[in-house]
């Protein structure tokens, strides 16, 4: 097929290929998009900000204009990732359901832009604050290590990162999919088992 | 694992995980916009 000759496409190819590293990498860059976006915007226009403070500008008016700007600019993005994604994998879940969760992932991830540029006192330290916030959610999302292989006194920050969440979400939702076709293989789904259960596999179960 | 609510049209049941999944996405983004406020309230010039 003539996805396949494409990058990410020749990659993870088959009906039985690996989707769980593209899956997450969805939800990483939409988190990731969304925080870069947001992370210059209120450190970058200090001055103006105290300015306009001056003259009655509220705060929350002003968080929030921030926030929908930016979160039109997420639907844009969100749109466009997901439909090349979808393209060039054949990703078998719902588009309406993954592109949900990856505009919830890029919501969190301006909010996230937003706290880190109120927070910062220059650009450059703004910049530089994004990735340490965004590793962490790299390392407990679940695809690096699932979370029923963790050690029990961490599985709270596992529970706690957005991605861990939006990942499960997607991941449950191609396996329904798959699940409803019989022919494809079902991903594992990382998730932390509930009591009396055993923790899913790591990797895929071949079909019998 | 226990149904919670059922998706309009499809019928198709939704589970308690994926229901927290989305409660606790947006509540992260709320917590993190009330920090932004409360960080820009604490170094008010005005």
């Amino acid at each position: 097929m003539a996805r396949h000759r494409l990058g990410l496409g020749w990659v993870f190819r088959g009906d039985d290929a690996p989707l769980t590293g593209p899956l997450f990498m969805l939800v990483i860059t939409s988190l990731w998009l969304g925080a870069t976006s947001a992370s210059g915007e209120i450190v970058g226009e200090r001055a103006i900000y105290d300015r306009e403070r001056m003259v009655n500008l509220k705060i929350p008016s002003y968080i929030f204009s921030k926030t929908a700007i930016h979160s039109i600019l997420g639907v844009c993005q969100s749109i466009g990732l997901l439909a090349l994604l979808h393209l060039l994998l054949g990703f078998k879940g719902s588009f309406a359901v993954m592109l949900a969760v990856s505009l919830l992932s890029n919501l969190t991830g301006i909010a996230l832009g937003l706290a880190i540029s109120a927070l910062a006192k220059t650009k450059r330290m703004a910049d530089t604050l994004v990735p340490l916030c965004i590793i962490p959610m790299i390392i407990f999302g679940g695809t690096l290590l699932p979370i029923g292989k963790m050690p029990k006194e961490v599985w709270w920050a596992a529970n706690l990162v957005p991605s861990r969440m939006a990942f499960d979400m997607v991941v449950r939702e191609e396996n329904s999919q798959r699940a409803k076709e019989r022919k494809t293989v079902p991903l594992a789904t990382y998730s932390q088992p509930a009591a009396g259960e055993k923790a899913p596999p790591a990797t895929p179960v071949p079909p019998k | 694992m226990k149904a919670l609510f059922t998706v309009p049209k499809t019928g198709e049941k939704r589970t308690v995980d994926e229901l927290s999944a989305v409660m606790v996405l947006m509540g992260e983004s709320l917590a993190m916009i009330l920090a932004a406020m409360l960080i820009l309230k604490s170094r008010d010039r005005v």
